[in-house]
């Protein structure tokens, strides 16, 4: 055996052991023909098996129960991103926080034109990534990734007013399936849902910040101000309850892996209400019922998608004649 | 579960990308194994392309769960493995799908290229 051929064989590794055994010979063979003809192997070529090769380790190919799954989110969880991203820019950047902002320091004063922070320029980069996926869905993946790089910028940011880090988390979170999504196929019904899911976002954050707005006697003020604290993250369970019960229903008509994907998308906004759990928020707040179901909701759901994910993942021999 | 159902295939012809088409269009001049599929895709597209071996099997194992490709046989040459593949009847469906609506495009452009007088 050669260098080359030892070399290969251990890039090879990078898939797993049922992989290897039926495609490892004719990807090593393919790759010394190459290599024959005009050597011409490179750091991007080994960085292509390696992403081939993690994404057939970890079941988010094609064909498999999570990569499944992750294309069926994909789309709307970017449209939930952008949903999201357009209320914040209305409720926490535009609209004036009336009651609390005169006692509040400098950093969190106006300081980009009519917004409060730097968060408008996320937002635009959301709604402008989730309006070019769902028109281009070749760009779906790309899209996702920008979008993700500039949520994490924007948390990084230093010395300028940014938007708290819990809703950034769950914008974040709700890029991931897009990012690792390996099949972008677009049907009317797709986009319908994924429209769908994004306005429903919008229309839930608008009346629950209405409702808190006025029941509590503030104006506008909530939403970004008691993001961290209570107020519309306590009505997060109540919209993942709907949500739940629609995938219960769908599991039942035998739509798995699309009940399996609501699921998934129901978990950023689960985790965001299982946020009120903090010993800081307690200390303030106390202990929130709400946030408590979240949780144990919350795990249950991640319990059972990764129990899922696994089995498939363990069941997994062949590619091509075997699909869960 | 394969995705021969035409729902699946119609939504695939507005996403046929450039490596798949080459893949497709590679593999409608009869079987061929790994390494020929980057040759003839790198001929068809005169150099431009160069598949990679993870994006050509990426891509292989995508067609053949949507069974728009099927294994054509086994050989070994000279010590070296070969999997031959060859295009199914959707595939031969969704090359002549997409290749028709390339060829409606392309006609508009040189059309309207004429019209500018910049098509000699």
């Amino acid at each position: 055996m050669t260098n080359r051929e030892r070399m290969y064989s251990r890039l090879l590794m990078v898939y797993p052991r049922w992989y290897r055994e039926r495609r490892g010979q004719e990807i090593n063979s393919t790759l010394l023909e190459v290599a024959a003809a005009g050597g011409r192997f490179s750091w991007l070529e080994a960085a292509a098996i390696a992403v081939h090769g993690l994404r057939v380790r970890l079941g988010i190919g094609y064909e498999r129960f999570a990569g499944d799954v992750l294309s069926l989110a994909a789309l709307p969880g970017l449209m939930m991103g952008a949903g999201l991203a357009l209320t914040l820019g209305i409720f926490g950047d535009w609209l004036p926080h009336t009651t609390i902002l005169a006692s509040h320091p400098a950093p969190l004063a106006l300081q980009f034109g009519p917004f409060w922070t730097i968060g408008p320029v996320l937002y635009a980069v959301w709604v402008a990534g989730a309006t070019l996926a769902a028109v281009t869905p070749r760009y779906q993946q790309a899209v996702a990734w920008v979008c993700l790089v500039a949520t994490l910028a924007t948390r990084l940011f230093g010395g300028l007013a940014r938007p708290p880090t819990a809703p950034l988390l769950l914008l974040g979170l709700l890029g991931v399936p897009a990012a690792l999504a390996p099949r972008a196929t677009r049907s009317r019904r797709q986009l319908a849902i994924s429209v769908l899911s994004g306005v429903t976002v919008m229309a839930f954050i608008t009346v629950s910040v209405a409702y808190v707005s006025f029941s509590g006697g503030y104006f506008f003020q909530p939403l970004y101000w008691n993001w961290g604290g209570v107020a519309v993250r306590e009505l997060f369970p109540y919209m993942t309850g709907v949500a739940l019960c629609l995938a219960v229903g769908m599991l039942f008509l035998g739509h798995r892996r699309g009940a399996a994907a609501l699921a998934l998308l129901m978990g950023p906004w689960l985790l965001e209400s299982s946020l009120g759990l903090r010993p800081a928020v307690i200390q303030w707040y106390g202990p929130s019922a709400l946030s408590i179901v979240s949780a144990v909701v919350g795990s249950a759901v991640a319990v059972l998608l990764v129990t899922c994910w696994v089995v498939d993942v363990r069941r997994s021999r062949n590619p091509l004649t075997e699909p869960s | 579960m394969q995705y021969t159902d035409h729902r699946y295939i119609k939504s695939d012809v507005d996403e046929v990308r450039e490596p798949t088409f080459l893949v497709l269009t590679a593999l409608a001049g009869g079987p061929l194994h790994g390494y020929g599929i980057i040759q003839e895709a790198e001929q068809l597209s005169k150099g431009r392309v160069q598949l990679r071996a993870g994006t050509l099997y990426a891509t292989l194992d995508r067609l053949s769960a949507d069974g728009l490709v099927e294994e054509a046989g086994e050989e070994t040459v000279e010590g070296r493995f070969r999997r031959y593949y060859r295009l199914s009847k959707p595939g031969t469906a969704l090359l002549a799908a997409e290749s028709r609506r390339r060829m409606a495009v392309s006609k508009e452009a040189i059309r309207r290229l004429r019209v500018l007088g910049a098509w000699a």
